[in-house]
Protein backbone atom coordinates (compact mmCIF):
# COMPACT_ATOMS: atom_id res chain seq x y z
CA UNK A 1 0.00 0.00 0.00
CA UNK A 2 1.17 3.39 -0.86
CA UNK A 3 1.00 6.10 2.19
CA UNK A 4 2.01 9.04 0.42
CA UNK A 5 -0.34 12.17 -0.63
CA UNK A 6 -1.94 10.45 -3.93
CA UNK A 7 -2.87 13.39 -7.26
CA UNK A 8 -5.00 12.74 -9.53
CA UNK A 9 -3.17 13.14 -12.63
CA UNK A 10 -4.45 11.25 -15.59
CA UNK A 11 -0.76 9.00 -16.24
CA UNK A 12 -0.37 10.16 -20.02
CA UNK A 13 0.21 13.78 -18.26
CA UNK A 14 2.71 12.14 -16.53
CA UNK A 15 4.34 10.81 -19.34
CA UNK A 16 4.67 14.22 -20.56
CA UNK A 17 6.06 16.03 -17.76
CA UNK A 18 8.24 13.01 -17.91
CA UNK A 19 9.03 12.90 -21.61
CA UNK A 20 9.57 16.69 -21.59
CA UNK A 21 12.03 16.31 -18.81
CA UNK A 22 14.19 13.67 -19.96
CA UNK A 23 14.63 15.83 -23.73
CA UNK A 24 15.70 18.99 -21.99
CA UNK A 25 18.66 16.68 -20.17
CA UNK A 26 19.70 15.80 -23.88
CA UNK A 27 18.19 12.07 -23.65
CA UNK A 28 16.44 10.64 -27.00
CA UNK A 29 13.06 9.70 -25.53
CA UNK A 30 10.53 7.35 -27.15
CA UNK A 31 6.83 6.80 -25.97
CA UNK A 32 5.34 3.03 -26.18
CA UNK A 33 8.19 1.07 -27.69
CA UNK A 34 6.97 -2.68 -28.13
CA UNK A 35 8.88 -4.94 -25.82
CA UNK A 36 7.91 -9.34 -25.93
CA UNK A 37 4.27 -8.43 -26.19
CA UNK A 38 3.89 -5.09 -24.12
CA UNK A 39 4.74 -1.53 -24.23
CA UNK A 40 6.95 0.36 -22.53
CA UNK A 41 5.76 3.28 -21.00
CA UNK A 42 9.18 5.94 -21.96
CA UNK A 43 12.37 4.41 -23.31
CA UNK A 44 15.48 7.00 -22.88
CA UNK A 45 18.49 6.70 -24.37
CA UNK A 46 22.17 8.19 -23.71
CA UNK A 47 25.37 7.42 -25.16
CA UNK A 48 24.96 3.82 -24.80
CA UNK A 49 22.52 3.71 -21.88
CA UNK A 50 19.17 2.66 -22.42
CA UNK A 51 16.46 3.22 -19.81
CA UNK A 52 13.06 1.66 -19.71
CA UNK A 53 10.34 3.77 -17.56
CA UNK A 54 7.39 2.35 -16.82
CA UNK A 55 4.33 5.00 -15.57
CA UNK A 56 2.04 4.34 -13.05
CA UNK A 57 -0.60 6.38 -10.96
CA UNK A 58 -1.54 2.92 -8.65
CA UNK A 59 -0.87 -0.29 -8.72
CA UNK A 60 3.00 -0.43 -8.71
CA UNK A 61 2.86 -4.44 -8.56
CA UNK A 62 1.49 -4.44 -12.10
CA UNK A 63 4.38 -2.09 -12.87
CA UNK A 64 6.76 -4.68 -11.21
CA UNK A 65 5.82 -6.91 -13.48
CA UNK A 66 5.77 -5.22 -16.12
CA UNK A 67 9.75 -3.99 -15.52
CA UNK A 68 10.96 -7.49 -15.17
CA UNK A 69 10.45 -8.38 -18.81
CA UNK A 70 12.35 -4.68 -19.56
CA UNK A 71 15.33 -7.06 -17.59
CA UNK A 72 16.25 -8.04 -21.30
CA UNK A 73 16.80 -5.48 -23.02
CA UNK A 74 17.63 -2.23 -20.30
CA UNK A 75 20.22 -0.92 -18.89
CA UNK A 76 18.55 0.91 -16.08
CA UNK A 77 15.15 0.39 -15.56
CA UNK A 78 12.34 2.87 -12.99
CA UNK A 79 9.38 2.92 -12.13
CA UNK A 80 7.55 6.90 -11.95
CA UNK A 81 4.42 7.66 -10.24
CA UNK A 82 2.76 10.69 -8.60
CA UNK A 83 3.57 9.85 -4.86
CA UNK A 84 5.39 11.89 -2.26
CA UNK A 85 5.96 9.37 -0.19
CA UNK A 86 6.11 5.99 -1.38
CA UNK A 87 5.71 2.96 0.68
CA UNK A 88 8.39 0.57 2.42
CA UNK A 89 6.79 -1.82 1.04
CA UNK A 90 7.65 -0.58 -2.53
CA UNK A 91 11.22 0.63 -1.89
CA UNK A 92 11.65 -2.82 -0.03
CA UNK A 93 10.92 -4.49 -4.02
CA UNK A 94 12.20 -2.08 -5.75
CA UNK A 95 16.11 -2.47 -3.80
CA UNK A 96 15.30 -6.67 -4.48
CA UNK A 97 14.99 -6.29 -8.44
CA UNK A 98 17.30 -3.04 -8.41
CA UNK A 99 14.72 -0.54 -10.11
CA UNK A 100 14.72 2.70 -9.78
CA UNK A 101 12.01 5.43 -8.41
CA UNK A 102 11.17 8.80 -10.08
CA UNK A 103 8.38 10.82 -8.10
CA UNK A 104 6.50 13.35 -10.43
CA UNK A 105 4.11 15.72 -7.90
CA UNK A 106 2.65 18.73 -8.93
CA UNK A 107 4.59 18.77 -12.45
CA UNK A 108 8.32 18.44 -10.19
CA UNK A 109 10.31 15.60 -11.10
CA UNK A 110 12.44 13.91 -7.69
CA UNK A 111 15.05 10.89 -8.39
CA UNK A 112 13.77 9.07 -5.29
CA UNK A 113 15.88 6.22 -6.18
CA UNK A 114 18.71 5.14 -8.58
CA UNK A 115 18.59 2.63 -10.19
CA UNK A 116 20.83 -0.61 -10.16
CA UNK A 117 22.68 -1.46 -13.51
CA UNK A 118 20.61 -4.26 -14.52
CA UNK A 119 23.37 -7.44 -15.79
CA UNK A 120 20.05 -9.50 -17.21
CA UNK A 121 20.68 -8.02 -20.34
CA UNK A 122 20.27 -10.68 -23.14
CA UNK A 123 22.18 -9.33 -26.21
CA UNK A 124 20.03 -10.57 -28.58
CA UNK A 125 17.07 -9.42 -27.43
CA UNK A 126 18.49 -6.10 -26.94
CA UNK A 127 19.06 -6.41 -30.44
CA UNK A 128 15.47 -7.25 -31.28
CA UNK A 129 14.26 -4.26 -28.87
CA UNK A 130 16.91 -1.39 -30.24
CA UNK A 131 15.27 -2.39 -34.30
CA UNK A 132 11.84 -1.73 -32.68
CA UNK A 133 12.59 1.32 -31.03
CA UNK A 134 14.06 2.76 -34.62
CA UNK A 135 10.52 2.01 -36.42
CA UNK A 136 8.82 4.41 -33.42
CA UNK A 137 8.37 7.78 -34.70
CA UNK A 138 10.01 10.29 -32.59
CA UNK A 139 7.36 12.57 -30.90
CA UNK B 1 -4.13 -45.39 -22.70
CA UNK B 2 -4.53 -42.21 -22.82
CA UNK B 3 -5.46 -41.69 -25.98
CA UNK B 4 -3.97 -38.37 -28.08
CA UNK B 5 -6.90 -36.56 -29.44
CA UNK B 6 -6.64 -32.79 -30.67
CA UNK B 7 -9.44 -30.51 -30.94
CA UNK B 8 -9.81 -28.27 -34.28
CA UNK B 9 -9.22 -24.87 -34.36
CA UNK B 10 -8.74 -22.80 -37.29
CA UNK B 11 -8.09 -23.45 -41.01
CA UNK B 12 -4.76 -21.69 -40.19
CA UNK B 13 -3.39 -25.03 -38.54
CA UNK B 14 -4.51 -27.34 -40.70
CA UNK B 15 -1.55 -28.35 -42.07
CA UNK B 16 -0.06 -29.28 -38.65
CA UNK B 17 -2.68 -32.42 -37.50
CA UNK B 18 -0.54 -34.23 -38.79
CA UNK B 19 2.86 -33.46 -36.99
CA UNK B 20 5.19 -34.11 -35.26
CA UNK B 21 3.50 -37.77 -36.46
CA UNK B 22 1.30 -38.85 -39.13
CA UNK B 23 -0.32 -41.62 -36.18
CA UNK B 24 0.29 -38.84 -33.25
CA UNK B 25 -3.80 -38.30 -32.98
CA UNK B 26 -5.96 -40.88 -32.54
CA UNK B 27 -8.81 -38.66 -33.36
CA UNK B 28 -10.07 -34.93 -33.84
CA UNK B 29 -12.87 -33.16 -32.49
CA UNK B 30 -14.96 -30.36 -34.32
CA UNK B 31 -17.21 -27.68 -32.90
CA UNK B 32 -20.50 -27.93 -34.31
CA UNK B 33 -20.25 -24.42 -35.68
CA UNK B 34 -17.53 -25.03 -37.07
CA UNK B 35 -19.08 -27.95 -39.61
CA UNK B 36 -22.52 -25.55 -40.02
CA UNK B 37 -20.56 -22.81 -41.05
CA UNK B 38 -17.41 -25.07 -43.48
CA UNK B 39 -18.63 -28.27 -44.34
CA UNK B 40 -16.80 -28.23 -47.15
CA UNK B 41 -13.54 -26.73 -45.86
CA UNK B 42 -14.00 -29.89 -43.11
CA UNK B 43 -14.52 -32.43 -45.94
CA UNK B 44 -11.64 -30.93 -47.85
CA UNK B 45 -9.99 -31.34 -44.68
CA UNK B 46 -10.61 -35.02 -44.11
CA UNK B 47 -10.39 -36.43 -47.47
CA UNK B 48 -6.82 -34.37 -47.92
CA UNK B 49 -4.90 -32.75 -44.75
CA UNK B 50 -5.06 -35.64 -42.13
CA UNK B 51 -4.69 -39.18 -42.00
CA UNK B 52 -7.44 -41.27 -43.63
CA UNK B 53 -7.94 -43.25 -39.97
CA UNK B 54 -8.13 -40.41 -37.97
CA UNK B 55 -11.59 -41.11 -36.45
CA UNK B 56 -13.64 -37.71 -35.67
CA UNK B 57 -16.30 -36.75 -33.29
CA UNK B 58 -18.53 -33.27 -33.93
CA UNK B 59 -19.55 -31.61 -30.23
CA UNK B 60 -23.20 -30.45 -31.30
CA UNK B 61 -22.57 -27.15 -29.02
CA UNK B 62 -26.30 -27.67 -27.41
CA UNK B 63 -24.90 -25.80 -24.31
CA UNK B 64 -25.02 -22.57 -26.64
CA UNK B 65 -28.79 -22.31 -26.39
CA UNK B 66 -29.06 -22.12 -22.12
CA UNK B 67 -26.59 -18.89 -22.64
CA UNK B 68 -27.79 -15.18 -22.39
CA UNK B 69 -28.31 -14.54 -26.14
CA UNK B 70 -25.91 -12.36 -26.18
CA UNK B 71 -23.17 -15.18 -26.05
CA UNK B 72 -24.06 -16.16 -29.45
CA UNK B 73 -25.00 -12.95 -31.01
CA UNK B 74 -22.86 -10.84 -33.40
CA UNK B 75 -21.54 -7.38 -33.04
CA UNK B 76 -24.91 -6.67 -34.94
CA UNK B 77 -26.52 -8.12 -31.84
CA UNK B 78 -27.40 -10.99 -34.83
CA UNK B 79 -27.44 -14.93 -33.72
CA UNK B 80 -24.28 -15.81 -35.42
CA UNK B 81 -24.62 -17.54 -38.87
CA UNK B 82 -23.43 -20.38 -38.13
CA UNK B 83 -25.05 -20.80 -35.04
CA UNK B 84 -28.51 -19.45 -36.78
CA UNK B 85 -28.30 -22.76 -39.19
CA UNK B 86 -27.51 -25.17 -35.78
CA UNK B 87 -30.91 -23.42 -34.96
CA UNK B 88 -32.91 -24.44 -37.97
CA UNK B 89 -30.97 -28.09 -37.79
CA UNK B 90 -31.71 -28.95 -34.40
CA UNK B 91 -35.30 -27.91 -34.94
CA UNK B 92 -38.06 -26.36 -33.04
CA UNK B 93 -36.95 -26.85 -28.89
CA UNK B 94 -34.49 -24.29 -29.89
CA UNK B 95 -35.77 -22.79 -32.42
CA UNK B 96 -38.99 -20.96 -30.75
CA UNK B 97 -37.47 -19.94 -27.73
CA UNK B 98 -34.62 -18.35 -29.46
CA UNK B 99 -35.75 -16.97 -32.80
CA UNK B 100 -39.45 -17.01 -31.86
CA UNK B 101 -39.10 -15.43 -28.21
CA UNK B 102 -35.81 -14.05 -28.37
CA UNK B 103 -34.58 -15.85 -25.09
CA UNK B 104 -32.74 -18.43 -24.15
CA UNK B 105 -33.96 -22.01 -23.27
CA UNK B 106 -35.44 -22.63 -19.69
CA UNK B 107 -36.08 -26.49 -18.56
CA UNK B 108 -39.74 -25.69 -19.56
CA UNK B 109 -38.93 -26.40 -22.99
CA UNK B 110 -38.62 -30.11 -22.59
CA UNK B 111 -42.06 -30.14 -21.49
CA UNK B 112 -43.05 -31.52 -25.15
CA UNK B 113 -41.69 -34.83 -25.31
CA UNK B 114 -42.01 -35.29 -28.80
CA UNK B 115 -39.99 -31.93 -29.64
CA UNK B 116 -37.24 -33.55 -27.65
CA UNK B 117 -37.73 -36.50 -29.29
CA UNK B 118 -37.24 -34.27 -32.55
CA UNK B 119 -34.41 -32.28 -31.07
CA UNK B 120 -32.17 -35.47 -30.01
CA UNK B 121 -33.00 -37.25 -33.35
CA UNK B 122 -32.16 -33.72 -35.46
CA UNK B 123 -28.72 -33.49 -33.25
CA UNK B 124 -27.67 -36.82 -33.99
CA UNK B 125 -28.46 -36.61 -37.83
CA UNK B 126 -26.78 -33.41 -38.15
CA UNK B 127 -23.19 -35.09 -36.60
CA UNK B 128 -23.75 -38.17 -38.79
CA UNK B 129 -24.80 -36.19 -41.82
CA UNK B 130 -23.20 -33.15 -42.18
CA UNK B 131 -19.62 -34.20 -42.62
CA UNK B 132 -20.39 -37.47 -44.56
CA UNK B 133 -22.86 -35.37 -47.17
CA UNK B 134 -19.59 -32.83 -47.34
CA UNK B 135 -17.47 -35.29 -48.36
CA UNK B 136 -19.07 -37.43 -51.02
CA UNK B 137 -19.26 -34.24 -52.64
CA UNK B 138 -16.24 -33.00 -52.55
CA UNK B 139 -13.94 -32.48 -55.35
CA UNK B 140 -11.46 -35.11 -53.30
CA UNK B 141 -14.70 -38.00 -53.29
CA UNK B 142 -13.37 -39.24 -56.58
CA UNK B 143 -10.16 -40.76 -55.39
CA UNK B 144 -11.93 -42.59 -53.06
CA UNK B 145 -12.00 -46.50 -52.49
CA UNK B 146 -16.19 -47.56 -52.42
CA UNK B 147 -18.18 -46.17 -49.93
CA UNK B 148 -14.97 -44.93 -47.94
CA UNK B 149 -16.00 -41.88 -46.26
CA UNK B 150 -14.91 -40.59 -42.91
CA UNK B 151 -18.01 -40.95 -40.24
CA UNK B 152 -17.99 -39.90 -36.75
CA UNK B 153 -16.37 -42.11 -34.20
CA UNK B 154 -19.29 -41.50 -31.99
CA UNK B 155 -22.30 -39.73 -32.09
CA UNK B 156 -23.02 -37.20 -29.22
CA UNK B 157 -26.17 -36.83 -27.19
CA UNK B 158 -27.58 -33.36 -27.06
CA UNK B 159 -26.57 -32.16 -23.44
CA UNK B 160 -26.56 -29.34 -21.04
CA UNK B 161 -24.33 -27.23 -19.06
CA UNK B 162 -24.72 -27.39 -15.63
CA UNK B 163 -22.91 -25.58 -12.59
CA UNK B 164 -23.97 -25.81 -8.67
CA UNK B 165 -26.47 -23.18 -8.66
CA UNK B 166 -28.51 -24.44 -11.72
CA UNK B 167 -28.00 -28.48 -11.83
CA UNK B 168 -31.18 -29.82 -10.06
CA UNK B 169 -33.57 -27.46 -12.35
CA UNK B 170 -31.85 -28.65 -15.79
CA UNK B 171 -31.45 -32.85 -14.20
CA UNK B 172 -35.05 -33.32 -15.75
CA UNK B 173 -34.47 -31.97 -19.41
CA UNK B 174 -31.17 -33.93 -19.09
CA UNK B 175 -33.16 -37.02 -18.35
CA UNK B 176 -35.45 -36.38 -20.95
CA UNK B 177 -33.04 -36.39 -23.84
CA UNK B 178 -31.61 -39.74 -22.38
CA UNK B 179 -34.78 -41.08 -22.47
CA UNK B 180 -35.80 -40.34 -25.98
CA UNK B 181 -32.28 -41.79 -26.89
CA UNK B 182 -33.07 -44.62 -24.97
CA UNK B 183 -36.14 -45.50 -26.86
CA UNK B 184 -35.00 -43.59 -30.42
CA UNK B 185 -35.03 -45.85 -33.37
CA UNK B 186 -31.54 -45.96 -35.00
CA UNK B 187 -31.96 -46.75 -38.65
CA UNK B 188 -30.37 -44.43 -40.65
CA UNK B 189 -28.28 -43.09 -38.41
CA UNK B 190 -25.20 -45.28 -39.53
CA UNK B 191 -22.53 -44.77 -36.24
CA UNK B 192 -23.31 -47.24 -34.07
CA UNK B 193 -21.49 -45.57 -30.64
CA UNK B 194 -22.98 -43.21 -28.61
CA UNK B 195 -21.71 -40.74 -26.32
CA UNK B 196 -22.86 -38.29 -23.56
CA UNK B 197 -21.33 -35.28 -23.07
CA UNK B 198 -20.72 -33.72 -19.48
CA UNK B 199 -20.18 -30.16 -19.63
CA UNK B 200 -19.77 -28.64 -15.86
CA UNK B 201 -18.80 -25.68 -13.91
CA UNK B 202 -15.39 -26.48 -11.55
CA UNK B 203 -17.86 -26.20 -8.71
CA UNK B 204 -19.74 -29.18 -9.08
CA UNK B 205 -16.24 -31.26 -8.61
CA UNK B 206 -16.52 -33.73 -5.67
CA UNK B 207 -20.60 -32.67 -5.52
CA UNK B 208 -21.44 -36.60 -4.30
CA UNK B 209 -25.17 -36.32 -5.72
CA UNK B 210 -24.20 -35.04 -8.83
CA UNK B 211 -21.66 -37.52 -9.97
CA UNK B 212 -23.84 -40.47 -8.89
CA UNK B 213 -26.34 -39.04 -11.23
CA UNK B 214 -24.45 -38.90 -13.49
CA UNK B 215 -23.14 -42.03 -13.24
CA UNK B 216 -26.64 -43.69 -12.92
CA UNK B 217 -27.56 -42.17 -15.94
CA UNK B 218 -24.83 -43.20 -18.13
CA UNK B 219 -25.58 -46.79 -17.14
CA UNK B 220 -29.31 -46.35 -17.47
CA UNK B 221 -28.83 -44.72 -20.71
CA UNK B 222 -26.80 -47.50 -22.48
CA UNK B 223 -23.73 -45.07 -24.33
CA UNK B 224 -20.55 -46.35 -25.27
CA UNK B 225 -18.61 -43.63 -23.79
CA UNK B 226 -18.72 -39.38 -22.97
CA UNK B 227 -16.71 -36.81 -23.17
CA UNK B 228 -16.16 -34.28 -20.18
CA UNK B 229 -15.57 -30.75 -20.37
CA UNK B 230 -14.93 -28.33 -17.28
CA UNK B 231 -15.61 -24.70 -17.56
CA UNK B 232 -12.18 -22.69 -17.95
CA UNK B 233 -10.58 -25.82 -15.96
CA UNK B 234 -7.01 -24.46 -16.08
CA UNK B 235 -5.06 -27.92 -14.00
CA UNK B 236 -1.97 -24.97 -13.87
CA UNK B 237 -3.79 -22.90 -11.34
CA UNK B 238 -6.42 -25.37 -9.99
CA UNK B 239 -6.84 -26.20 -6.59
CA UNK B 240 -6.00 -29.40 -4.64
CA UNK B 241 -9.55 -29.92 -4.19
CA UNK B 242 -10.86 -29.08 -7.48
CA UNK B 243 -7.82 -31.38 -9.03
CA UNK B 244 -9.26 -34.38 -6.38
CA UNK B 245 -12.44 -33.59 -7.76
CA UNK B 246 -12.04 -34.52 -11.44
CA UNK B 247 -9.40 -37.41 -10.58
CA UNK B 248 -12.60 -38.51 -8.25
CA UNK B 249 -14.92 -38.01 -10.81
CA UNK B 250 -12.88 -39.89 -13.37
CA UNK B 251 -13.08 -42.63 -11.45
CA UNK B 252 -16.32 -42.85 -10.90
CA UNK B 253 -17.87 -43.00 -14.62
CA UNK B 254 -14.91 -45.01 -15.51
CA UNK B 255 -15.53 -47.59 -12.87
CA UNK B 256 -19.06 -48.00 -15.02
CA UNK B 257 -17.47 -50.43 -17.20
CA UNK B 258 -13.96 -51.37 -18.31
CA UNK B 259 -14.94 -50.59 -22.07
CA UNK B 260 -16.94 -46.95 -20.70
CA UNK B 261 -14.51 -44.49 -22.85
CA UNK B 262 -13.99 -40.98 -21.41
CA UNK B 263 -12.22 -38.45 -22.85
CA UNK B 264 -11.60 -34.85 -21.19
CA UNK B 265 -12.31 -32.57 -24.42
CA UNK B 266 -9.66 -29.70 -23.04
CA UNK B 267 -7.16 -31.09 -21.09
CA UNK B 268 -3.22 -30.50 -20.13
CA UNK B 269 -1.02 -32.33 -18.48
CA UNK B 270 -2.40 -33.31 -15.23
CA UNK B 271 -5.60 -35.32 -17.12
CA UNK B 272 -2.61 -37.28 -19.09
CA UNK B 273 -1.25 -37.98 -15.43
CA UNK B 274 -4.38 -39.16 -13.67
CA UNK B 275 -4.64 -41.71 -17.15
CA UNK B 276 -1.32 -42.85 -17.48
CA UNK B 277 -0.95 -46.68 -17.99
CA UNK B 278 -0.60 -47.78 -14.82
CA UNK B 279 -3.83 -45.92 -14.20
CA UNK B 280 -5.38 -47.21 -17.28
CA UNK B 281 -8.28 -48.69 -15.20
CA UNK B 282 -9.34 -45.29 -13.56
CA UNK B 283 -8.40 -42.25 -15.48
CA UNK B 284 -9.74 -40.94 -18.37
CA UNK B 285 -8.97 -42.84 -22.55
CA UNK B 286 -8.28 -39.76 -24.16
CA UNK B 287 -6.76 -36.28 -23.08
CA UNK B 288 -8.02 -33.61 -26.52
CA UNK B 289 -6.31 -30.31 -26.53
CA UNK B 290 -6.55 -27.45 -29.38
CA UNK B 291 -3.08 -26.48 -31.22
CA UNK B 292 -1.29 -24.41 -29.32
CA UNK B 293 -4.71 -23.73 -26.89
CA UNK B 294 -7.56 -25.30 -25.62
CA UNK B 295 -6.04 -27.24 -22.50
CA UNK B 296 -8.72 -25.16 -20.93
CA UNK B 297 -12.06 -23.50 -22.67
CA UNK B 298 -14.53 -21.67 -21.24
CA UNK B 299 -18.21 -22.24 -21.77
CA UNK B 300 -18.76 -19.22 -22.84
CA UNK B 301 -18.27 -17.07 -24.81
CA UNK B 302 -19.37 -19.72 -27.75
CA UNK B 303 -16.24 -20.37 -30.15
CA UNK B 304 -14.06 -17.40 -30.95
CA UNK B 305 -10.93 -16.58 -29.12
CA UNK B 306 -7.09 -15.89 -30.62
CA UNK B 307 -4.34 -17.93 -29.35
CA UNK B 308 -1.72 -16.01 -28.35
CA UNK B 309 1.78 -17.93 -29.11
CA UNK B 310 3.65 -19.03 -26.20
CA UNK B 311 6.56 -21.29 -25.48
CA UNK B 312 5.33 -24.39 -23.81
CA UNK B 313 8.64 -25.41 -21.46
CA UNK B 314 8.05 -29.14 -20.94
CA UNK B 315 9.39 -29.11 -17.74
CA UNK B 316 6.77 -27.30 -16.63
CA UNK B 317 4.11 -28.23 -18.23
CA UNK B 318 2.82 -24.84 -18.73
CA UNK B 319 2.86 -22.01 -21.91
CA UNK B 320 4.83 -19.77 -21.33
CA UNK B 321 4.64 -16.41 -22.47
CA UNK B 322 7.64 -15.68 -24.20
CA UNK B 323 9.24 -12.77 -21.92
CA UNK B 324 8.70 -15.30 -19.21
CA UNK B 325 10.38 -17.78 -21.39
CA UNK B 326 13.53 -15.45 -21.39
CA UNK B 327 13.68 -14.12 -18.06
CA UNK B 328 14.03 -17.89 -16.89
CA UNK B 329 16.39 -18.98 -19.42
CA UNK B 330 18.68 -16.24 -19.13
CA UNK B 331 18.25 -16.88 -14.88
CA UNK B 332 19.34 -20.13 -15.54
CA UNK B 333 22.28 -19.33 -18.47
CA UNK B 334 20.28 -21.72 -20.74
CA UNK B 335 20.97 -19.01 -24.06
CA UNK B 336 24.46 -18.88 -23.66
CA UNK B 337 24.58 -21.75 -26.40
CA UNK B 338 22.40 -23.56 -28.56
CA UNK B 339 24.57 -27.31 -27.13
CA UNK B 340 23.48 -25.26 -23.46
CA UNK B 341 19.68 -24.94 -24.23
CA UNK B 342 18.84 -28.27 -26.44
CA UNK B 343 20.09 -29.88 -23.10
CA UNK B 344 18.46 -28.17 -20.88
CA UNK B 345 15.50 -26.69 -22.80
CA UNK B 346 14.41 -28.96 -25.88
CA UNK B 347 15.82 -30.90 -27.98
CA UNK B 348 12.91 -31.15 -30.38
CA UNK B 349 13.50 -30.65 -34.21
CA UNK B 350 11.70 -27.19 -34.58
CA UNK B 351 14.17 -25.62 -32.12
CA UNK B 352 16.91 -27.52 -33.21
CA UNK B 353 15.70 -26.02 -36.56
CA UNK B 354 14.65 -22.59 -35.20
CA UNK B 355 18.31 -21.96 -33.26
CA UNK B 356 20.55 -23.53 -36.12
CA UNK B 357 23.65 -24.47 -33.96
CA UNK B 358 23.02 -20.36 -32.00
CA UNK B 359 21.05 -19.47 -29.01
CA UNK B 360 20.59 -15.67 -30.48
CA UNK B 361 17.88 -17.37 -32.53
CA UNK B 362 15.74 -18.48 -29.83
CA UNK B 363 14.36 -14.32 -30.36
CA UNK B 364 12.49 -15.59 -33.12
CA UNK B 365 9.51 -17.49 -31.12
CA UNK B 366 8.97 -13.96 -29.54
CA UNK B 367 8.99 -11.87 -33.02
CA UNK B 368 5.68 -10.12 -33.20
CA UNK B 369 4.55 -7.40 -35.19
CA UNK B 370 2.68 -4.10 -34.42
CA UNK B 371 -1.06 -3.66 -35.53
CA UNK B 372 -2.99 -0.57 -35.03
CA UNK B 373 -6.98 -1.47 -32.87
CA UNK B 374 -10.04 0.24 -32.22
CA UNK B 375 -10.86 0.29 -28.28
CA UNK B 376 -12.65 2.09 -25.73
CA UNK B 377 -13.20 5.17 -28.03
CA UNK B 378 -9.53 5.40 -29.53
CA UNK B 379 -6.69 3.84 -31.35
CA UNK B 380 -4.37 1.96 -29.43
CA UNK B 381 -0.93 -0.74 -31.18
CA UNK B 382 -1.18 -3.95 -30.32
CA UNK B 383 1.73 -6.55 -30.77
CA UNK B 384 0.67 -9.45 -32.74
CA UNK B 385 2.87 -12.79 -33.06
CA UNK B 386 4.20 -13.10 -36.65
CA UNK B 387 2.60 -16.24 -38.18
CA UNK B 388 6.58 -17.79 -38.63
CA UNK B 389 6.74 -17.18 -34.79
CA UNK B 390 2.98 -18.80 -34.54
CA UNK B 391 4.10 -21.94 -36.08
CA UNK B 392 7.57 -22.41 -34.91
CA UNK B 393 5.55 -21.98 -30.83
CA UNK B 394 2.46 -24.34 -32.30
CA UNK B 395 5.38 -27.23 -34.09
CA UNK B 396 7.13 -26.82 -30.56
CA UNK B 397 4.20 -27.16 -28.48
CA UNK B 398 2.77 -30.51 -30.55
CA UNK B 399 6.11 -32.40 -30.00
CA UNK B 400 6.13 -31.78 -26.81
CA UNK B 401 2.62 -32.39 -25.95
CA UNK B 402 3.37 -35.94 -28.36
CA UNK B 403 5.71 -36.46 -25.60
CA UNK B 404 3.99 -36.24 -22.50
CA UNK B 405 1.21 -38.79 -23.91
CA UNK B 406 4.35 -41.07 -25.05
CA UNK B 407 5.82 -40.75 -21.40
CA UNK B 408 2.30 -41.51 -19.89
CA UNK B 409 2.18 -44.29 -21.66
CA UNK B 410 5.51 -45.97 -21.28
CA UNK B 411 6.94 -44.87 -17.64
CA UNK B 412 5.49 -45.66 -13.93
CA UNK B 413 3.58 -43.26 -11.97
CA UNK B 414 7.03 -43.28 -9.87
CA UNK B 415 9.15 -42.36 -12.63
CA UNK B 416 6.10 -39.66 -13.80
CA UNK B 417 6.38 -38.20 -10.19
CA UNK B 418 10.44 -38.02 -9.67
CA UNK B 419 10.59 -36.37 -12.31
CA UNK B 420 8.22 -33.61 -11.17
CA UNK B 421 10.05 -33.66 -7.87
CA UNK B 422 13.46 -33.04 -9.68
CA UNK B 423 11.82 -30.49 -11.68
CA UNK B 424 10.47 -28.11 -8.26
CA UNK B 425 13.82 -28.78 -6.97
CA UNK B 426 15.68 -27.53 -9.89
CA UNK B 427 13.25 -24.63 -10.27
CA UNK B 428 12.06 -23.62 -7.12
CA UNK B 429 15.20 -22.10 -5.36
CA UNK B 430 16.02 -19.86 -8.11
CA UNK B 431 13.07 -18.78 -9.86
CA UNK B 432 10.86 -18.63 -6.64
CA UNK B 433 8.24 -21.21 -5.37
CA UNK B 434 5.21 -19.61 -7.53
CA UNK B 435 6.59 -21.22 -10.76
CA UNK B 436 6.51 -24.94 -9.87
CA UNK B 437 3.05 -24.14 -7.88
CA UNK B 438 1.29 -26.53 -10.44
CA UNK B 439 3.64 -29.03 -9.83
CA UNK B 440 2.89 -29.46 -6.09
CA UNK B 441 -0.60 -29.05 -6.40
CA UNK B 442 -0.73 -32.21 -9.15
CA UNK B 443 1.76 -33.86 -6.87
CA UNK B 444 -0.51 -33.40 -3.52
CA UNK B 445 -3.65 -34.23 -5.72
CA UNK B 446 -2.26 -37.54 -6.78
CA UNK B 447 -0.58 -38.75 -3.83
CA UNK B 448 -3.12 -37.44 -1.21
Amino acid sequence: MVTGKKRNVPEHKLVDTLFGYLQLRDYRVLREVPNMGQSVDLVAIKNRWVYCIEVKISDWRRAIEQCRAHEAVADLIYLAMPESKPSQELVNTLETYGYGLILVVDGKIKMFRRAKRNRLVWKPQRKVFMTKLNTVVDA
Amino acid sequence: MPDHWITFGTFKEQDYYRYPADNEYKGIVFNANMVSHAPGGLAGFLLGKINPKSLYIIDPMTHAFQHNLGHIGNSKGEIKSSIDKLLTTYGSLVENPIRGEGRPLNPKDFEDNKRVDEFVRNVLEFQTESLTKAQKEHEYAKYLLGDDINRPYALLLPYLYFKQSTWELWKTPQEKIFQSFVQLNREGLEVERFFAAIVISADLLGEEEFTEWVADLLVQSGVEGAVLWVDDFDENSASIDYLRGLRDLVRRIRNINDDFELINLHGGYFSILISSAENRETGFTGVAHGPEFGEFRSVIPVGGGIPVAKFYLMDLHARLKYKEAVRIFSKFGWLESADVFHQSVCDCPTCREALDGDSANFVKFGISESKKIQRGGGVVTMEYPTSVTRVLCLKHYLYKKGEEFKMANELSNDQLMSMMEATIGRYQESIGLDEVGNLRQWLKAING
